[in-house]
């Protein structure tokens, strides 16, 4: 056992090893970004109708330590950002960390709820059609095309006109309560749905034509037991490439659902950090999806041993 | 708005333009009238505002955002209140005396004022809140430029506060009366680790919340007893609450203030703005704004347009009216003059003084020695094209305004001048203007007081320490002396500034910027502040 135990510690650091690398190359490749792009930071700073005079310029470029030559900066920006400590938010005034935080809780609710929905549209879709049923199926691949092929933006604008503008359902006025989640949720799931669904049921397809789905069907076992319990674990190995593919939908889709719905969090944060050069918190932005995109992998690694067992014996 | 609009829009094109003039005068001029057409205010009930854009900051002392002064101008209250004639009116301020040359400022309070957070409202608050403004770790920058230069500010007992001046300084009153200069409760600020999102005042509304990206929610204060002078009424505010909602999608402001979620909207987009007239629930209110209209600046340090001779033939070539007419569907109009007429010495005379004139922009042009054209009609000189360039921020010029400059673009082609379109990004812009490299740029400024006239064509704000995009120094004794002179003297100097910005073409004025409020007939009672926004206080909503 302690050989195992030692195999696994080096895997540990390994795998840690990759983490901070792909960290450090994502934030030292977004400083050199920010500081190639040309740019004020003191207009970002006193925005709006303002009027800045030469000594309150100096004062507030040595607050911000802009007038320290570039290697400096840069070292102090790495040193603070292992402690988490990304500055302050040239526009909110705040520390990047606490505008981060506080737009993430409405954007991680609107992701998770759109995550599930998408979940549950993909999975039915594919067991229901995979192989049987062609009309619907043809109707529904056509569906997911036209979803796929749509701007969230526009599934948004059209689902407020129709349940909002003209039924009264959901009124845009409804507050921050679970009621405002239910449109910003389904515009954002749509696409994910019609994605994962094509690819869950491509899977599902070739893995019901596979020798085992007639040595489980030549047992007597239902046709939906067959699909749930055998047939979808094959195609989730095929949906969960598609993370990566998954999460970047969801990140850019929070941005333009956000700003359909007018709803606080991190897409319209990356936004108005973008469009007025809030450098501190364009850099924080960065690392955090950086971060986010490393665990998620990890986890997906994980989860493959858990979907496949063949991928759990070690090689001899 | 789908085409099926079109037809209704069509046919309600003069009754349509008709109501939006009526509403401009009836904005503009009356709040005895109002009251008489419309029966008596009714209390309670929420008012939902869509609004376009966002504000980072809610605190007014230390940001220059107009939202922020939308929603704080119901939270704060201010030393002097400024009617919508720019007389100035009492307020927290029950009476004042300005010295003969305009640098000491004496104001009494009034009596028995509270902060929503029961903090008594005196003469040592108010000087707490300048002071603050005024210290450099607070990092205010408007609002500290509308105090201006400050020697010292005392509060001899807690009902008499005194302003001195370094130099005469005749703004204070106009710029004490804006929201940026609102009074805010010391015990806490003195408490507070951030004010970027609370803000508590003396208001007749509480900051309940304030999201950013998402909205605020203000409740009204059932004690409040102190509104402005120029209030239609006194007492408590007749709303129960005021939701900002923050929709930057047009249509689907539009769509909630169609279905009734919103019962008021900023920023109408111009194609649609027939259509919400044309509405029977629905109308458009439009406030002009005061201050520096939207305007080209011509760059007078580089290029051709160092000859007077070049920037006259590009005035009297550039059709304003007709781009106008065209980009905004008749809901703007185009400027007179650089100033907007609700300004303070707003001289209407500078109107007859340019125009169209296209012939004389031709004889303009061949007497500054552009006298051949090119294969393109392009007029050329020692072999250099009479090229400009205009470089603007494409996110924040918008898709009308690129309309209007593409078509003075096709109009001062008919002389000969070239007009290229720039856009760069926020960034870009900054940089360019910065460098010294544009011919021409465009901004408006918003705010009653004719001394903004400094912020854009004083020395001192050349890029990139400011917005004199123009790069003129000619102007700065006539706007350093015009600060604190005398009533009689400030006019004179400021039409005679004027004469000089468009006689000379410094800029060329395009329109006159306006607010647009897109409303339900059921809400009542908006009076405009000077700031061209809305006020809320005396707002109600019919049943």
């Amino acid at each position: 056992m302690p050989g195992s135990v030692r195999k696994l510690a080096r895997l540990g650091f390994r795998r840690l090893g990759v983490v901070l690398a792909v960290l450090w190359g994502a934030a030292t490749i977004a400083f050199i970004a920010v500081k190639l792009i040309p740019g004020d930071p003191v207009s970002v700073l006193t925005g709006g109708e303002n009027v800045v005079d030469e000594a309150e310029r100096a004062v507030l470029i040595q607050q911000y330590g802009l007038d320290q030559p570039l290697i400096v900066q840069y070292a102090h920006y790495l040193g603070n950002a292992l402690i988490g400590n990304f500055g302050q938010s040239y526009q909110y005034r705040q520390p990047v960390a606490e505008v981060i935080f506080e737009a993430a809780v409405p954007t991680l609710q609107l992701a998770g709820c759109a995550i599930v929905l998408a979940l549950c549209l993909a999975v039915s879709s594919a067991l229901a059609t995979a192989g049987r049923r062609k009309g619907l199926r043809v109707a529904l691949s056509g569906l997911e095309l036209v979803l796929l092929s749509t701007p969230v933006y526009w599934i948004g604008i059209v689902l407020l006109t129709l349940f909002s503008f003209q039924l009264q359902w959901f009124p845009v006025t409804g507050g921050e309560g679970a009621a405002a989640l239910v449109l910003p949720s389904v515009a954002l799931s749509l696409p994910l749905a019609a994605l994962l669904g094509q690819v869950l049921r491509d899977g599902l397809e070739e893995a019901l034509s596979q020798p085992f789905a007639l040595t489980v069907r030549a047992r007597g076992v239902g046709e939906t037991a067959l699909r749930i319990r055998h047939g979808l674990r094959h195609a989730a190995l095929a949906a969960s490439t598609l993370t990566g593919t998954l999460l970047a939908g969801v990140l850019s889709g929070s941005i333009l659902t956000e700003t359909v719905f007018g709803r606080s969090g991190i897409g319209q944060i990356t936004l108005q950090a973008i469009k007025t050069r809030d450098m501190p918190l364009v850099l924080g932005l960065v690392m955090l999806s950086a971060l986010v995109f490393v665990i998620v992998n990890l986890l997906v690694d994980a989860l493959y041993v858990v979907i496949d067992p063949r991928l759990r014996r070690t090689a001899p | 708005m789908g085409m099926g609009s079109w037809s209704a829009k069509r046919a309600g094109r003069t009754v349509g333009f008709l109501a939006g003039a009526a509403f401009c005068l009836l904005s503009m001029f009356s709040v005895g009238s109002r009251a008489a057409d419309t029966p008596a205010p009714v209390r309670g009930g929420t008012l939902n505002v869509g609004l376009a854009t966002d504000t980072a900051i809610i605190d007014p002392s230390i940001t220059g955002s107009s939202i922020t002064a939308l929603i704080a101008r119901n939270v704060v209250d201010s030393l002097v209140g400024q009617a919508e004639d720019n007389r100035f009116t009492p307020w927290l301020a029950e009476r004042w005396e300005v010295n003969g040359d305009n640098s000491v400022y004496t104001f009494h309070l009034r009596q028995g004022v509270t902060f929503s957070d029961g903090t008594a409202l005196d003469a040592a608050a108010v000087k707490y809140n300048f002071d603050r403004i005024l210290d450099p770790k607070t990092t205010s920058s408007y609002a500290k430029s509308l105090l201006g230069p400050i020697e010292a500010i005392t509060a001899p007992d807690a009902r008499t506060l005194v302003i001195k001046y370094r130099q005469p300084f005749a703004p204070l009153l106009q710029g004490l009366g804006l929201p940026y200069l609102g009074i805010q409760s010391p015990t806490y600020l003195q408490n507070a680790a951030s004010t970027t999102n609370t803000v508590v005042g003396s208001g007749p509304f509480v900051l309940d919340s304030f999201t950013k990206g998402s909205g605020s929610r203000l409740s009204r204060r059932a004690d409040y007893n102190w509104g402005p002078g120029y209030a239609a009424h006194t007492g408590p505010a007749h709303l129960d609450a005021i939701v900002f909602r923050y929709l930057p999608e047009s249509s689907v402001r539009l769509g909630a203030l169609s279905s009734g979620q919103l019962q008021a909207i900023d920023e109408v987009p111009p194609a649609n703005f027939r259509a919400v007239q044309a509405n029977d629930r629905l109308r458009v209110v439009t406030r002009e704004n005061p201050g520096v209209n939207r305007a080209f600046f011509l760059n007078t340090t580089k290029g051709p347009f160092q000859d007077v001779k070049v920037r006259q033939a590009f005035q009297s070539a550039a059709d304003i009216a007709s781009g106008v007419k065209a980009a905004y569907f008749g809901s703007l109009k185009p400027a007179d003059n650089i100033l907007g007429p609700s300004t303070l010495y707003y001289d209407a005379g500078i109107a007859a003084k340019w125009g169209l004139d296209l012939a004389k922009a031709n004889r303009l042009l061949d007497e500054a020695g552009w006298a051949k054209k090119d294969a393109d009609g392009i007029r050329a000189k020692d072999g250099q094209r009479l090229s400009v360039q205009f470089v603007y921020d494409s996110a924040a010029l918008g898709g009308t305004d690129t309309t209007l400059v593409q078509a003075i673009q096709f109009s001062v082609r008919k002389a000969g001048i070239e007009l290229k379109l720039d856009p760069v990004d926020a960034g870009g812009y900054t940089a360019r203007t910065a460098a010294n490299d544009y011919d021409l740029a465009s901004l408006y400024y918003v705010r009653a007081e004719p001394d903004i006239l400094r912020t854009v064509f004083h020395s001192a704000y050349v890029p990139p320490n400011g917005a004199n995009v123009a790069r003129i120094k000619s102007l700065d004794d006539k706007l350093s002396k015009a600060i604190g002179a005398s009533d009689a003297e400030r006019k004179r100097l400021y039409a005679e500034i004027q004469t000089e910005i468009v006689e000379q073409v410094y800029a060329v004025p395009l329109y006159v910027a306006a607010y647009q409020l897109g409303a339900s007939k059921t809400l009542h009672g908006i009076s405009w502040a000077t700031n061209a926004k809305p006020n809320f206080y005396d707002a109600w909503l019919s049943p």
